[in-house]
């Protein structure tokens, strides 16, 4: 799956984590039966982690809603993504949604319409399999997100 | 591992920041509060070698690039050439020009990460400016203009895999005997449009970093500058070659002690030992010994070793480099960003190069073969240095031994002493400031060291600087993150 777009598509959901991580899967499971889902204006992409470079076609989207696994707070929360500055960055090899927010800010004069959807794994060793609690709210979240478009 | 140091006037920064992969540095002072001693130390363990053992030779090309997420087409490439000698066959033409254009897309997004995102927020926004704003983050609120370049020039690089194919990271497809993919003819010209906008902006930074060398001389030769010997690949004329080619070393005054070598021979010049502080190995020039003969790898080394460039721009700009030195290697270590920048040049110019060769949408990018040998050696210039593969294998093609020589090992014994030399010149005492471990930390960075190459990044990252007195107590802290 390619994050570059068509015009129809107004709305991005992304699915980030790694499906072989077990429940960090979370985030590509949901993204994968939002797709199912053949939703016209929705685009559907899935990535293990957020790269800087991904903003650029980011900004065609009028919403862009994440969906990644986490390992603290809620079991499933949803939440708007907002522009903090002074974020801390000591490494290229992540970027919180928050420094998108503030990256798309400072370098296009954009303000990203961005949710963050949070669903708490228990399990991230080897395996393809979301643990039971982590699959019933990886389920509803596509309810949520869907009825949300 | 901490507990292998003797604590009294220890000072530790752990993790150090804006480098690829996780380490520490621990700075030890003396009675009278100077530096002692200084370590770079990598605390985590990956073990590619050994549980690559058993696998099927061919299979490396595929497992290799996940090594690393920024120099996975180098570990592909040489990985692809020790199969490809396993196999006694050679790639095809167009095989060869879609690797070097992988490889120097691959070059163009790594540097570009390098000084943009990692290394520039120092000079742009200060050594002492605010360390939660000394990020990409912080150069896009100072210079959004800047910032935006450095990202779309990473994107260039990056494109350059994904066109090709198909991922921008952990390319796969680079297979033994060429690639996999033809590139098709839109994707030819979508990347050739990329070249004026890169070119535009590796200059800008070129003058940036020049301008920062004229206002800053004094800082900028004392960085960390000491002699040492250099490797890198060379073309048959010495030019610098990143692909292909063979190898150079030279000596700290530039005389050539080895020339044109087959890196099949590698382990005839290199040998490796084991330190108790670090899972990063000692390299070594094996004809001087272990301690007279550590040598750097890199951008740097690549620069002093080579007798010109393959491009123009990049050969006008390189000329400069070897002004700074009257002809002779320059070692201090802060001109590894200028270095680094004019191979970001010479990248763009030799992408350019290859698309516009009326062969490289040619379907012709496979060569066949099957196992035949049972030892297969690939070398390829990583962004960070010298990398080879070294595979051995029972009658069945299993892999028996698996011997990988990564660019940032073969640095692991200059970034000890790069350490060493910056932590003697800006600590002193107890009570340091974040300012000046900063640059302790930025003598590491000038390496751009890749970690996860031997190891693996885990685990969050705050910043803690710890100094101990005499009596083995914490008597300062600096936290970040």
């Amino acid at each position: 799956m390619s994050l570059n777009g068509d015009k129809l598509k107004t709305i991005l959901v992304v699915g980030i984590g790694n499906p072989l991580r077990s429940d960090d899967g979370a985030g590509p499971f949901v993204a994968d039966c939002i797709e199912a889902k053949g939703i016209d204006s929705v685009k559907v992409w899935v990535t293990q982690q957020l790269h800087v470079e991904d903003l650029e076609p980011m900004l065609a989207f009028e919403r862009i809603i994440l969906v990644d696994a986490s390992t603290s707070g809620p079991s499933l929360d949803i939440r708007r993504v907002e522009n903090i500055k002074g974020q801390v960055l000591s490494s290229s090899h992540h970027l919180s949604a928050e420094t998108f927010v503030n990256l798309a800010n400072s370098i296009y004069h954009k303000n990203l319409q961005m949710q963050l959807c949070s669903i708490r794994g228990s399990c991230f060793d080897v395996g393809d399999k979301l643990s039971p609690g982590v699959l019933a709210c990886a389920k509803q979240a596509v309810e949520l997100i869907c009825s949300s478009l | 591992m901490d507990n292998q140091i003797d604590k009294k006037n220890t000072i530790l920064i752990s993790p150090v920041t804006r480098i690829e992969g996780h380490a520490k540095i621990t700075i030890m002072l003396g009675d009278d509060g100077n530096v002692q001693d200084a370590r770079f130390h990598v605390n985590e363990f990956r073990g590619f070698e050994k549980f690559c053992e058993g696998r099927l030779f061919s299979e490396m090309p595929s497992i290799t690039p996940r090594i690393c997420g920024i120099c996975p087409v180098s570990h592909s490439l040489a990985s692809a050439k020790a199969c490809e000698m396993i196999m006694g066959i050679q790639p095809t033409y167009t095989g060869n020009l879609l690797r070097r254009l992988i490889h120097v897309g691959q070059n163009v997004s790594s540097h570009a990460l390098s000084f943009f995102h990692l290394s520039s927020p120092d000079f742009i926004l200060g050594w002492d400016s605010d360390p939660a704003l000394r990020n990409i983050v912080g150069i896009a609120q100072n210079s959004p203009d800047l910032a935006l370049r450095g990202i779309r020039l990473r994107k260039f690089g990056q494109e350059i895999s994904e066109r090709i194919t198909g991922k921008k990271i952990h390319s796969m497809g680079i297979v033994p005997g060429g690639v996999l993919y033809p590139l098709t003819e839109e994707n030819r010209k979508a990347l050739l449009g990329w070249i004026a906008e890169a070119t535009e902006t590796t200059l800008i930074a070129i003058e940036l970093i020049k301008k920062y060398h004229d206002q800053n001389k004094e800082m900028v030769n004392s960085f960390a500058n000491f002699p040492s010997l250099y490797l890198g690949t060379v073309g048959p004329e010495g030019e610098l070659e990143l692909y292909d080619g063979l190898l150079r070393f030279i000596d700290e005054n530039g005389k050539i002690l080895q020339d044109q070598l087959d890196p099949k021979n590698y382990l005839d010049y290199i040998a490796e030992r084991s330190v108790e502080w670090s899972y990063l190995k000692y390299p070594y020039y094996k004809p001087y010994g272990f301690g007279k003969g550590f040598y750097r790898v890199g951008p740097l080394a690549r620069l002093n070793v080579a007798s010109k460039m393959k491009t123009p721009k990049a050969q006008k700009e390189f000329l400069n480099f070897k002004a700074i030195n009257g002809g002779k290697p320059v070692h201090g270590t802060f001109y590894f960003h200028y270095a680094r920048l004019i191979e970001l040049l010479g990248s763009i110019e030799e992408a350019e190069r290859i698309l516009k060769d009326p062969q490289v949408t040619s379907e012709n990018t496979q060569a066949f073969g099957k196992f035949n040998y049972n030892e297969g050696i690939g070398s390829s210039e990583a962004p960070r240095g010298t990398l080879f593969h070294h595979y051995t294998t029972d009658n069945t093609g299993k892999l028996t031994r698996v011997n990988l020589l990564i660019a940032t090992g073969q640095n692991n014994p200059a970034m000890n002493r790069s350490v060493l030399e910056v932590a003697k010149q800006y600590v002193h005492g107890k009570n340091v400031k974040e300012g000046a471990l900063n640059r302790v930390e930025a003598a590491i960075r000038c390496y751009d060291p890749c970690l996860s190459c031997s190891t693996h990044a885990v685990g969050s990252m705050p910043m803690v600087i710890e100094v101990f007195d005499h009596s083995g107590a914490c008597v300062h802290v600096l936290k970040r993150g």
